[in-house]
């Protein structure tokens, strides 16, 4: 991976926002987001990123607001994989009727637009956070499902799955100790764009004003800054700094697991890293 | 089996699909809120209320709600908008919403398909070129892009400070038109910010996609026949690279579709854009709940037939594919 530039920079970009992530509100602290300054300040040296509608300072805003950001992200990215993983599995080494069944229902869920789908159950559910997790984990596994699922396919019929059950293996055991370690590579790099996919998405939810809007995310601050006219005063630091969290994370959060993936494949991957 | 076979089997789990996406959206409404508040809406007197959720038939049984839903359904009724009050929740849409949507996405993917596309049949004849690199490079970028920034920006530097584009809406309010040529100019006018959003926002997935069929086919042994035999460049890129990059895209149908309902929220709330995007995020901040179940549905049925036809055309365009 040391020898692919975009991986590590992915890397390094992963690591500071979980830097960011976990000493964020200890860096910038309750007080000072709560503090204002002149609003619609641009950038100085005071406050770097400028000021927003009522005067917070956006740096601030944006470095407190990335652990909600990314914790969400990274919470409905693993329940996403969760999901995924299981119907995949069960589809795809059990067969049967219960595959038939499990892809049906994953086809309807790739049909039906899930974003309208995330809009309408965080609605009705209540603007919570685990309402926005529960909402972006229903509305976005579909895509690992079918993944593991094929791949699955391909692994029960290879010998060494043939002679483990042969020998008299249980189902659990096979799935434990001979699929699930030869699907590392896509669960680490698919978890790492579920994440990255969940942080967009629950950005957008909160641009959007359904979240619950007292609190401080990336996504909240751009609903702020479209809300109180950050556009038509001319604002641009109040929309250009956050998105570029946004993007930037997502940016990180994608090379690394495209490089990950590459690294991790037990089938021999770039460079000749081979696992195990 | 054959093509008729093929498209009569896809049509009746077309249908299955929309019955089952339909019935969906009566079960979340009715389970996961409070029914009574959901179909009735805020602040009407207790009386009113009670009408209406004897019309609704929310007192009934949940099968029998169930029944009446669908009745109502297939009578065109799906219950009238809290904030348009009175108006049933067909108006809203049609035809006014429906078709700034179908004219925004429309120009927006057709530009987004005509730039794109030479452009990824280039790079995968030069695969690992400067130009290849480049645009790969920048497409990786852009599909990281939330789409309500693209467009909060694109609507800064056009609109704002450019002053190229009017800040929002789809024709200048409170303006009589002289003619219907003064109005059509006015609405291109408003079309061109979140038109070249969208065409952004689809550059970097539609790139790749292309690319990477490019990439496979034109290193294919009937194309160095063809380069052997003395075939123009362009011949060979545009007509045989486009013939086969054309079947990806369709396959994507199904995943485009969700990016584009995504697409249209969040560039139409941005640009105001009064269509059915916007009318989502309308109907959430005043949880106007029919609008919001009779866009849902709406939307289910345009990507289920969207994704048949997509099916059907594959078959006719590919003569590789078999049915069996």
């Amino acid at each position: 991976m040391l020898r692919s530039p975009p991986a590590v920079a992915g890397f390094i970009g992963t690591l500071s926002f979980t830097v960011l992530a976990i000493f964020g509100p200890l860096i910038v602290g309750q007080q000072q987001i709560l503090n204002t300054y002149t609003p619609f300040s641009p950038p100085s040296l005071a406050h770097p990123f400028g000021t927003d509608y009522a005067g917070h300072d956006i740096l601030s805003l944006l470095i407190y607001g990335t652990q909600r950001s990314v914790l969400i992200g990274f919470l409905a990215g693993l329940f996403t994989m969760v999901i995924g993983i299981l119907v995949g599995l069960v589809a795809g080494y059990l067969g049967g009727v219960l595959e038939e069944f499990l892809m049906r229902v994953t086809d309807l869920f790739i049909i039906m637009p899930s974003i309208v789908l995330a809009i309408i159950l965080v609605s009705l559910l209540g603007p919570s956070d685990y309402n926005i997790i529960l909402a972006i984990s229903l509305t976005s596994w579909m895509s690992v499902a079918r993944i593991i699922r094929s791949d699955t396919l391909t692994l029960k019929s290879r010998t060494f799955v043939e002679a483990a059950k042969i020998s008299g293996a249980r189902t659990f055991y096979v799935l434990r100790r001979h699929i699930l370690p030869n699907e590392v590579h896509m669960i680490t790099s698919n978890t790492l764009l579920a994440v990255a996919g969940a942080v967009v998405i629950e950005a957008g939810l909160n641009f959007l004003g359904i979240g619950n809007v007292s609190q401080v995310s990336w996504g909240i601050v751009l609903y702020q800054a479209e809300l109180n006219g950050a556009v038509v005063t001319g604002a641009w630091w109040d929309i250009v700094f956050p998105g570029l969290f946004i993007t930037l994370f997502v940016l990180s959060v994608s090379l690394l697991g495209r490089g990950l993936e590459r690294l991790l494949d037990p089938r021999g991957g770039v460079g000749g890293v081979r696992a195990r | 089996m054959g093509l008729a076979t093929y498209a009569a089997r896809r049509a009746v789990t077309s249908v299955i699909l929309f019955f089952v996406s339909v019935s969906i959206a009566f079960f979340i409404f009715r389970l996961l809120g409070n029914p009574v508040a959901i179909m009735v809406g805020p602040g009407l007197p207790p009386g009113a209320a009670q009408v209406l959720t004897a019309e609704f038939g929310l007192n009934k049984p949940l099968w029998l709600q169930f029944v009446l839903f669908w009745r109502n359904f297939f009578h065109g009724n799906l219950g009238d908008s809290f904030v348009y009050t009175g108006t049933p929740v067909l108006q809203v849409i049609f035809p006014t919403r429906f078709i700034n949507t179908v004219v925004l996405m429309g120009s927006g993917m057709l530009l987004s398909y005509l730039v794109s596309i030479p452009l990824g049949l280039l790079a995968g004849r030069r695969y690992g070129s400067m130009l290849d690199r480049g645009f790969s490079g920048l497409s990786v970028v852009l599909i990281s892009l939330p789409a309500f920034w693209l467009a909060l920006i694109i609507l800064l530097v056009l609109g704002f400070y450019l002053g190229w584009i009017p800040l929002g809406g789809t024709v200048t309010l409170n303006r009589t038109f002289s003619s219907w040529w003064s109005y059509a100019a006015n609405y291109m006018h408003h079309l061109i910010g979140p038109m070249i959003s969208i065409a952004v926002f689809f550059f970097g997935s539609n790139f790749l996609i292309t690319r990477a069929s490019s990439a496979n086919v034109l290193r294919e042994n009937f194309i160095r026949t063809f380069e052997a035999a003395g075939v123009g460049e362009g011949t060979i890129v545009f007509r045989h690279g486009l013939r086969n990059a054309i079947l990806p895209e369709l396959s994507f149908m199904a995943v485009q579709m969700s990016f584009l309902v995504a697409g249209a929220i969040f560039t139409e709330s941005v640009f105001s854009w009064d269509g059915m995007g916007s009318l989502i995020y309308l109907a959430v901040q005043n949880s106007d709940y029919p609008v919001l179940q009779a866009t849902f549905i709406f939307i289910a049925i345009v990507v289920i037939a969207s994704n048949y036809i997509a099916d059907i055309l594959y078959g006719l365009i590919d003569p590789r594919v078999r049915y069996d």
